[in-house]
């Protein structure tokens, strides 16, 4: 019964991994670059905590596929539930000198095992909660039954004693957990018997030893004394405490502690009715927890991000139907969504559009927003900006991690600029890895025997290398944030190949209201006087720039279609209908689309 | 004896006869220096500076699998010098020397020069590489150097860290990394006229401060100005974990008088 407990639990959390919060996973393997190899691992684990975070590591390298990290996830957390119910019930050590055995838990308490798991499993859905959290977590409850059944004399007290340091550096602040359980579990033993001065003389040591470690450890690495009490790898953001945690800790101290304290109930009545009234608590609370802790909000960005990455144009498209996107760097991904499906000019409106940082966002010093930028930038050809984006998102990684997506980007960078010997670097650490080995093998093909020349045949002929060394520009060229479509106009002009470029410098002077120069910019493709049919949202841009001008559409050097020419006339009259009132509702059923209603109704 | 211990001592014979050869067998003679980086050919160095080592450019192949037989999967380097005294280095990628016996060959071969061979194993035999000299100066170089250690980024910094190198060996130790007060960024620091009595480092970001130390005193200065609002903020927090950084780092650990450690 218990094991078909712990299978549902189980199975619970890879379902809620796996199917609500996959990209969650997504974006934990992203900013992680776990390598196989002396290097990576000497230099993970001769740091305090560095074992957890060397195992975290390999762990998370696996979330690349959802089901993997969500499989991961749910043994993880039924090991640690196994783990408690094992400290709780497993051992019954027998007192030394006597017959009697140590108290096991009350077995009607057994729900109670499950708290830390669920707890951690709440903790899991923020995204920077880190799986080193939970290996560390694991390894403090493996510590504690190694003591456990380390026997029941001074050879336990040994084996504490020598595993108390050893935790330390290899888990951090958990082994607080082991030391608290120690303390507990020693009190049991010794009971009513009242060796009193032998339990201080046992105990003390441990717990002034407890506070000691990170005092040494100082000597040799520069840690603040309370992150490496706290927990240096538990949560992504080092620099900020995350105390919710801490829960989780005093959870798994504490449950086998309350299921030896709490005696079992007087009547055998009451006693089967505790059992069920628990697990059906302890379900309601995951259940409500989860709903409290799961963001959908965030689950979405991770998965335009995620897409973008592997592009999944239609999926994007698809999302963004059904939910619709509520930031700008979401509307970056559908921007992209929409040129690459070859939709941009024909559907911008479609969407809701919130200015031109809904099309390029301007650079920020996270670790988001600069990966998607080198999404779009890529695509443009604007290599440089690519490498910058990339690589300042892996330096804005907040515990100092690696990326493995970026180190993937800026080899493709630098293969692009010719800089093959830098390339060459990142991608033998990429081959050092299980999931883009074989992509980093395949790429090296574009390096070629000599590292100063390439194998340029070769990669003119690349999908994506070839097409941007044609697009890129031609000529130095400084970045300004302010004069981002300015930048567009040099890229376009410098290769009239470039659609994407030139799509997206009138993307950008629509969504800042720039009628000015999109009128100029439009006569670079759909010179005026050509009968060549122009995408609807440039007919209405160009009707609106055109009436603020002249009293009616006579002489407009446009192709405009009569439907556009009927529906500014219905726009108009409806706008003039509810004139001193509140137009916009009125207008956004059958207006809602149209970029005279972003014009007049969008703030940016 | 017993069969069991002349058998065994047998064994170690065979064992420490093979661990101390190598395969010579025919050995390809190029005709050219070799392309090794970083490229120490024909420079002069300081008598105390530490092991030489390096790494041989080698022609680069489209992947792991196609590097097997085509580039070298053992180096080996011979250092002979002219006034005595010989010593080899040797790895899979770089060519490492010891330690010990390198300082011992440049003190004997001081104001005079050493010979390097440098040899690589193709998995079939040998190539040799013509030799070439380094000049070795009698003159020592400092005992160390001070140095920012940071990942070459446009405007966004990770780990960033001010370290001091021991130059005659490769021993490194972190003066401050960012690790301990988070958010911070470090840049600034000098001595005067190389003297680690007189020290100065600036710790930027919410939680920084100048560092100075006078004469063995630390002090922790607020230069903050009308102009420089937000960037020298010295919180007494930051300012106790620096004291103790600082004291515990039990600085000056450079000698005042430059010279090699005993």
């Amino acid at each position: 019964m218990r094991k078909v407990c712990s299978l549902v639990f189980g199975l619970g959390v890879f379902l809620f991994f796996w199917l609500v919060l996959p990209y969650h996973l997504r974006f934990h393997e992203q900013f992680q670059f776990f390598r196989f190899g002396t290097d990576y691992f000497m230099d993970s684990v001769l740091h305090p905590e560095g074992f957890s975070f060397y195992l975290g590591g390999f762990f998370t390298q696996f979330f690349r596929y959802p089901w993997a990290g969500a499989l991961i996830i749910a043994l993880l957390l039924v090991l640690m539930q196994r783990l408690v119910a094992r400290i709780s019930y497993g051992v019954t050590c027998r007192v030394a000198g006597s017959a009697r055995s140590n108290t096991p838990g009350n077995t009607f308490l057994y729900p109670l095992t499950f708290l830390p798991s669920a707890f951690v499993w709440l903790l899991l859905c923020n995204e920077n909660f880190m799986i080193s959290a939970v290996v560390a977590l694991l390894l403090a409850l493996g510590a504690v039954n190694l003591y456990q059944r380390a026997g029941s004399g001074k050879s336990r007290i040994a084996v504490f004693y020598i595993l108390q340091p050893v935790l330390f550096f290899l888990a951090g602040g958990t082994v607080l957990i082991f030391t608290a359980c120690f303390m507990y579990l020693e009190a049991l033993r010794i009971g009513s018997r009242g060796r009193w001065k032998a339990y201080a003389l046992r105990v003390l040591p441990a717990v002034a030893l407890v506070f000691l470690y990170p005092v040494a450890v100082r000597l040799f690495w520069q840690y603040p004394y309370e992150r490496l009490l706290g927990g240096i790898h538990f949560y992504r953001y080092y620099y900020f405490s995350y105390p919710i945690q801490y829960v989780a800790w005093a959870l798994a101290a504490a449950v086998p502690l309350l299921c030896r304290l709490i005696p079992a109930p007087g009547t055998a009545r009451l006693n089967r009715i505790i059992s069920p009234a628990l697990w059906v608590l302890l379900a309601a609370a995951t259940v409500a927890g989860l709903y409290h802790f799961a963001d959908r909000d965030k689950e979405l960005l991770f998965a335009y991000d995620t897409l973008v990455y592997e592009e999944q144009w239609d999926e994007v498209l698809q999302r963004a139907q059904k939910d619709t996107p509520g930031s700008s760097i979401e509307m970056v991904a559908v921007n992209l969504a929409l040129w690459k499906t070859g939709r941009l000019e024909t559907e911008l409106f479609q969407y809701p559009q919130q200015g031109p940082e809904g099309l390029l966002l301007p650079f920020r010093r996270d670790f988001v927003t600069p990966l998607m930028m080198s999404e779009v930038y890529l695509h443009l050809g604007m290599v440089n900006s690519v490498q910058r984006n990339a690589y300042d998102a892996m330096e804005a990684i907040p515990d100092f991690q690696k990326s493995a997506r970026c180190y993937q980007r800026l080899a493709q960078t630098n293969i692009i600029n010719g800089h093959y010997r830098v390339a060459r670097t990142y991608l033998e650490q990429l081959s050092k890895t299980v999931f883009y080995r074989k992509w980093a093998h395949e790429t090296m093909q574009y390096l070629g025997n000599e590292e100063r020349l390439g194998n340029e045949k070769r990669i003119a002929e690349h999908p994506l290398y070839g097409r941007i060394r044609r697009i890129r520009y031609r000529d130095e060229m400084l970045f300004s944030p302010q004069g981002l479509n300015a930048m567009l106009d040099v890229l376009y002009r410098n290769n009239r190949e470039n659609k994407m470029a030139y799509a997206y410098m009138l993307a950008y002077t629509l969504l800042a209201k720039d009628l000015e120069r999109f009128a100029d910019y439009i006569t670079l493709e759909y010179p005026a006087g050509g009968d060549q049919p122009l995408p609807v949202p440039y007919q209405e841009a160009l009707v609106l720039y055109w009436v603020q001008n002249n009293p009616s559409l006579e002489g407009i050097p446009w192709n405009i279609s009569g439907d556009v020419r009927k529906k500014l006339d219905d726009f108009t009259a409806m706008y003039q209908q509810f004139a001193g009132g509140r137009p916009e509702q009125a207008l956004k059923k059958d207006f809602g689309k149209t970029y005279w209603y972003y014009v007049f109704f969008t703030k940016i | 004896m017993s069969s069991l211990q002349k058998y065994s001592l047998a064994c170690m014979a065979l064992v420490a006869v093979f661990s101390c050869s190598h395969y010579r067998g025919e050995e390809v003679i190029e005709d050219s220096l070799p392309a090794i980086w970083p490229d120490y050919k024909g420079v002069t160095i300081p008598v105390n500076i530490s092991p030489l080592n390096f790494t041989l450019e080698q022609p680069a192949f489209h992947s792991p699998e196609e590097n097997k037989g085509n580039a070298f999967s053992r180096l080996e380097a011979t250092v002979e010098g002219a006034g005595g005294g010989f010593i080899k280095g040797s790895g899979k990628r770089h060519v490492r020397f010891p330690l010990r016996r390198w300082a011992r060959l440049l003190e004997k071969n001081a104001g005079d020069s050493l010979l390097v061979t440098l040899r690589g194993w193709d998995g079939k035999q040998w190539h040799s590489y013509r030799p070439f000299t380094i000049y070795v100066s009698a003159q020592p170089i400092d005992h160390g150097m001070v140095f920012r250690y940071i990942a070459p980024g446009y405007e966004v910094y990770s780990k960033v860290g001010i370290y001091q190198r021991e130059l005659s060996s490769f021993r490194t130790k972190a003066i401050y990394e960012n690790t301990l007060v988070p958010q911070t960024c470090v840049n600034c620091h000098s001595f005067k006229q190389g003297d680690p009595d007189y020290f100065s480092l600036h710790v930027r970001g919410e939680k920084g401060a100048t560092v100075l130390q006078k004469e063995g005193t630390f002090r922790y200065l607020d230069s903050r100005t009308d102009y420089l609002l937000g960037l020298f903020l010295s919180f007494l927090a930051s300012r106790w974990t620096l004291h103790c950084l600082f004291a515990q780092q039990n600085l000056p650990i450079l000698p005042r008088d430059g010279g090699r450690p005993g």
